[in-house]
């Protein structure tokens, strides 16, 4: 199959007699045009363009390892992997040889997205497709179904960990790092209503100082200020800086952004603004796991406004028996991390163990075993066990990619190597 | 590391310090003799395999002479004394003077100061010291005190977490760690300083003189057996007489009990002792310790320390080589035989066989057979057509390659794991990869040059293995992290990545040769042999291809196995990103080639390229302190990463300059040949 003749199917034109006719009546501007297009389709497919997205991808990987040494992995994976354009700052190579110099880069998100097209244009569609391409045929379907995996996950997915000590239960789980504020409702059912503003609002508010946020259910207007993605809570006292603006008492202090971005502690002052007219109400909402919450009653209506992580429902429970953890004799390193749960799912229960490289899977969520924690008050004395959890839509896509890439692979460069050996044979058999 | 564990018992070498100058006499009666001959082979057999438990496993005691010498000095062996009476000491030997002539061990210059910055801040007077010397334990000792504190300054900021260990001041760093192998060795000379005690009985307890035969001087150990006894009796005298009015029996028996107790307390060090039950090993101190509450359990293990601490020399008992001999035969045997129900279990074959593995030197023998190999290799450039040298060579860089792959063996045998665990293992599986790769390059091809890189990189790789050793100063069998104890995945995932980083080094190994051949070619050197250049660069795109099948199944194995422990296929940790630059760029590589962009000249360039990034994947990403896969190397890591990328930089530059050269030279030739008038002069 030739340039020519996909770029015509494509258009669907050349088909066309009307269109045959007017193409063979030597008009300029129509072969122009098919000439445009088929060179658009000749780059877009080229091993040219393959080779400059994967030095750009091979460049932006390198780019964003170095990020991470001074500025954490989530800054690094926002600006370098998953962006579709950035300004890379060369002032953090080593010995200042790039002090001063930015340069504009397409992001990762971009050239992946590239070379998606890309291959599967020139590497699927256009490959002739004889018995020597077979492999690499092969080989380029197995690396779309891991751009699709990978696109899939980046999209889909979502994580967070669960922290639970022995004879502890939970339905949900809570983000590594993203914030959101919750205003809850306490029913007389003994359940609870919640209006959720998630981060990317809070986000925006540090643009415009201050943002406010209503409901129609909701007899007051929540408006926030101040949000920071990293703080520290201090009660107010002569000591503090006088701009920092107290607020009941306490103020919060801006940190440095942490590169280990679940260390960072979210802070904002809240106001609640009744719409009947009576006097506002302001707070501090502090992100630690202690929580700070506003508490709020309107008529026989209670209320609570909280600043936390994230968190995501569970379809089913998790309660933790059992906590096992050893290290190697005499030293601290760890042998085994395990944890015996039992899942609590419409009233049916069952026990599991989940141990590190041996996750419990089920109902699209899998739970890892992450690590243990330290006892605190809240677990009257016992060890947490702490369990990564993530639904992953594409969870096992990676493994058939592996399979398809590896037969891929060994069928191309095998016959390769295979007909390179015997032409060395025969000619030294010759000689 | 766990430096706050390990700092708990710091206090005690400060409180050393401040009693006295001479810390290893600090027990009541006993002196230290002096070893005048050197160590009988039969000791050093019988103590290489003694069983000590270290660093969670249990191994010989030969392995950790070896690796705390190599710890504390930097060095494999020791140089002691002066002129004619200069010795050199193996780390088995260099221990058993620390156990058993602790005076004249603590006069062994094995503390290794990196900087003297660390000396001055404790008010060591620096006139006529080295910036980096090693220095004994006698010499530091007045400083001891000064080091401490400042080891617990230091400390102190680590347990409030204001600052991690990485982040401190090298000076602090190396003040720390002084302090804890100044700590450590404090305890190591007293491992059986105890044994050299004795209790004046006709003076200070009568009463129990007659159970030891009316001796007067009773040796510590003799008292051993009957601590659980003594402790009994104390009890029940303690019940009747009451603590206001004791007996003469119980104020003996009380002053007994305390001075074996405080005298063997202090030997804590070496966890010599299996336990009845649980997993840690005993010291001899808590031995003694756990002795005096019952002995159900561990009484052959009391039985053996009695029989050892009998032979311990001291003033009052010379050293007699065979009756220290036979008891310390008797103590290694008596060890391994003890039943143990609990993990891990001692295998005495395991213990006989590591200290095969370490006297043999596989890898030294292999480094410098390698050598010797790339000796004859260079000579083959200059006799090519010898058929007979050419064997040679085969030969000689198949003895090592097989010396190599057995000591990689037997290391899988003994840790019952795949090749490749530690960064150390991917020194040595990665050489014997490429160097088998070359062989089969060279079977192929039969140009010599694959045959001469397998003797570069088989000699490099066993150096850089040596090397390394010596710059981490660890035990290179380490026990393994809960989430990598799986050998599915590290037989899978870091065995087939491991093949693609040693692919990708060959393919940049090979490169240098048609880089160099072509700088030599601006002056005539195989400029009209196209056949070479166009051979080289086959073998460079086999090894590429090569690579980029085993380091993009590898990386993708590896995110599989991620995808099962961590939740995540892929997390941009800098290790994962190392081995996608790998994959990355060999793609780049081998679709260049094939979209004409690059030849073999571009292709051999790029593969120098290559072989810097496998570098930065193999190497780099571990010193960048951060990530799932961090090390914390030395700083000497990061130097010799920054001179490769030098040098390696600087080769590609003169490639291009070869090649820009190369091309004109090609033009100018080609033109002349257009012009037969112009040759004909």
């Amino acid at each position: 199959m030739n340039t020519s003749e996909t770029i015509a199917r494509g258009t669907g034109d050349a088909r066309s007699p009307k269109a045959s006719a007017q193409g063979s009546a030597n008009s300029p501007a129509a072969n122009d045009e098919r000439s445009v297009i088929s060179k658009v389709g000749d780059w877009v497919g080229s091993i040219g363009l393959s080779v400059t997205l994967l030095s750009l991808l091979l460049y932006l990987t390198w780019r964003g390892t170095i990020y991470q040494k001074d500025y954490g992995l989530k800054r690094a994976q926002e600006i370098y992997f998953e962006s579709w354009g950035l300004l890379d700052d060369l002032s953090n190579l080593p010995n200042g040889i790039g002090d001063g110099i930015k340069i504009p880069l397409p992001g990762a998100y971009a050239a992946l997205a590239v070379l998606f097209v890309n291959l599967i244009w020139g590497g699927i569609i256009r490959l002739r497709k004889r018995s020597s391409t077979v492999g690499v045929l092969i080989t380029h379907v197995g690396i779309i179904v891991m751009l699709v995996a990978s696109f899939v996950k980046f999209h889909y997915s979502f994580e967070g960990y669960l922290r639970l000590s022995e004879g502890k239960s939970a339905s949900d789980f809570v983000s590594f790092h993203d914030w959101e504020i919750a205003i809850g409702e306490d029913q007389k059912n003994g359940k609870t209503t919640e209006w959720i503003i998630p981060e990317d609002h809070l986000l925006g508010v540090r643009a415009v100082d201050t943002a406010s946020f209503d409901s129609p259910d909701l007899p007051f207007t929540l408006s926030v200020s101040n949000f920071l993605e990293n703080c520290d809570i201090a009660p107010e006292a002569p000591m503090v800086r006088t701009q920092d603006r107290a607020v009941d008492g306490f103020v919060l202090k801006k940190l440095p952004w942490n590169a280990d971005a679940e260390v960072n502690v979210a802070g904002c002052v809240a106001t609640l603004t009744p719409k009947d007219g009576s006097a506002a109400t302001s707070t501090v909402l502090y992100g630690y796991d202690f929580g700070s919450q506003l508490g709020y009653i309107v008529g026989d209506r209670r209320f609570s406004v909280e600043l936390r992580r994230v968190r995501f429902p569970l379809p089913f429970a998790v309660q933790l028996d059992k906590l096992h953890q050893s290290t190697h004799p005499g030293v601290m390193i760890a042998r085994d991390y395990s944890s015996d749960v039992t899942r609590i799912e419409n009233g049916s229960t069952k026990s599991l163990r989940i141990s590190m490289n041996e996750p419990m899977r089920h109902g699209g969520y899998i739970f890892f075993q992450s690590k243990v924690s330290a006892p605190d008050r809240q677990s009257d004395g016992k060890w947490y066990s702490i369990f990564q959890v993530v639904n992953n839509p594409s969870d096992q896509w990676p493994l058939i990619s592996c399979i398809i890439v590896a037969i891929g692979l060994v069928i191309h460069f095998g016959s390769k190597l295979t007909v390179f050996a015997r032409q060395q044979f025969a000619k030294r058999v010759t000689a | 590391m766990n430096v706050i564990a390990r700092f708990l018992t710091l206090f005690t070498l400060l409180a050393a310090s401040a009693v006295a100058q001479a810390p290893v006499a600090a027990g009541s009666t006993q002196k230290d003799p002096t070893r005048t001959s050197p160590w009988r082979k039969e000791i050093q057999d019988i103590a290489a395999r003694i069983p000590i438990q270290d660093g969670g496993r249990v191994k010989p005691l030969d392995t950790y002479a070896r690796f705390k010498l190599l710890e504390y000095s930097a060095y494999r062996t020791l140089s002691v004394g002066e002129g004619e009476n200069k010795v050199s000491l193996s780390g088995l030997e260099w221990l058993l003077d620390v156990m058993f002539f602790p005076r004249q061990a603590t006069s062994y210059k094995v503390f290794l100061v990196e900087d003297y910055d660390v000396l001055s801040n404790v008010g060591m007077p620096l006139d006529g010291l080295r910036k980096r010397d090693r220095y004994s334990f006698e010499q530091l000792l007045p400083f001891a005190g000064e080091i401490v504190r400042k080891a617990q300054a230091i400390d102190e900021r680590l347990r409030a977490r204001t600052v991690e260990f990485k982040q401190l001041d090298p000076i602090d760093q190396q003040t720390f760690n002084l302090a804890l192998k100044l700590n450590e060795f404090d305890a190591m000379v007293r491992s059986f300083q105890f044994a050299r005690s004795y209790i004046d009985l006709g003076t200070l307890a009568p009463t129990l003189a007659p159970e030891f035969g009316d001796q007067k001087n009773v040796p510590i150990s003799a008292f051993f057996p009957k601590l659980m006894e003594y402790s009994e009796r104390h009890a029940k005298l303690l019940a009747r007489d009451g603590a206001s009015n004791p007996s003469a029996e119980l104020r003996e028996i009380d002053f007994v009990l305390n001075q074996v107790l405080s005298d063997s307390e202090r030997s804590s060090a070496l966890h010599l002792f299996p336990p009845p039950d649980g997993e840690e090993w005993m010291t001899p101190g808590e031995l003694v310790a756990r002795a005096s509450g019952t002995t159900a359990g561990i009484e052959k293990q009391v039985e053996l320390l009695s029989a050892l601490c009998a032979v311990v020399p001291s003033d009052f008992l010379p050293f007699e080589p065979t009756k220290f001999a036979a008891a310390l035969g008797q103590f290694q045997s008596g060890i391994a035989a003890i039943p143990m129900e609990a993990k891990p279990a001692l295998e005495a074959s395991k213990i006989d066989d590591e200290v095969r593995f370490y006297s043999f030197n596989f890898f030294e023998r292999a480094k410098w057979i390698f050598f010797g190999a790339l000796v004859m290799a260079c000579v083959l450039w200059f006799a090519p057509r010898s058929k007979h040298l050419y064997s040679l060579v085969w030969i000689v860089v198949v003895v090592p390659l097989l010396i190599l792959s057995a000591g990689i063996t037997m290391r899988c045998l003994l840790r019952e794991r795949p090749p490749v665990t530690t960064f150390y293992e991917t020194t040595l599986f990665i050489t014997a990869v490429a160097v088998i790769v070359a062989l089969v390059i060279e079977w192929i091809v039969r140009s010599r040059i694959a045959l001469f890189f397998a003797a570069v990189i088989g000699y490099a790789g066993m150096y850089l293995a040596g090397w390394y050793e010596e710059v981490n100063r660890n035990d290179t069998m380490p026990q393994l992290q809960a989430v990598l104890d799986t050998n599915f995945w590290l037989s899978t995932h870091v065995t087939t990545v491991t093949i693609g980083y040693a692919a990708g080094l060959l393919a940049g190994a090979i490169a240098h040769a048609y880089i160099v051949s072509k700088l030599f070619g601006l002056f005539g050197f195989k400029r009209d042999d196209p056949n070479y250049y166009r051979a080289i660069g086959r073998m460079v795109y086999g090894c590429i291809a090569f690579g980029l099948v085993f380091s993009t199944i590898g990386t993708i194995l590896g995110g599989i196995w991620a995808n099962d422990s961590w939740g995540r296929f892929w997390g941009w940790d800098p290790k994962e990103n190392g081995a996608l630059m790998i994959v990355l760029m060999n793609l780049i590589l081998v679709h260049a080639r094939i979209g004409g962009f690059i030849r073999d000249f571009g292709l051999c360039i790029g593969s120098v390229l290559l072989a810097i990034v496998v570098n930065f994947s193999w190497f780099h990403v571990n010193v960048l302190g951060v990530g799932l896969h961090s090390y914390g190397f030395d700083e000497q890591v990061q130097n010799l990463m920054y001179l490769i990328y030098r040098i390696e930089v600087g080769f590609i530059a003169l490639g291009f300059v070869a090649m820009v050269v190369d091309r004109v030279l090609t033009q100018r030739a080609s033109r002349v040949e257009a012009v037969p008038g112009k040759v004909s002069n």
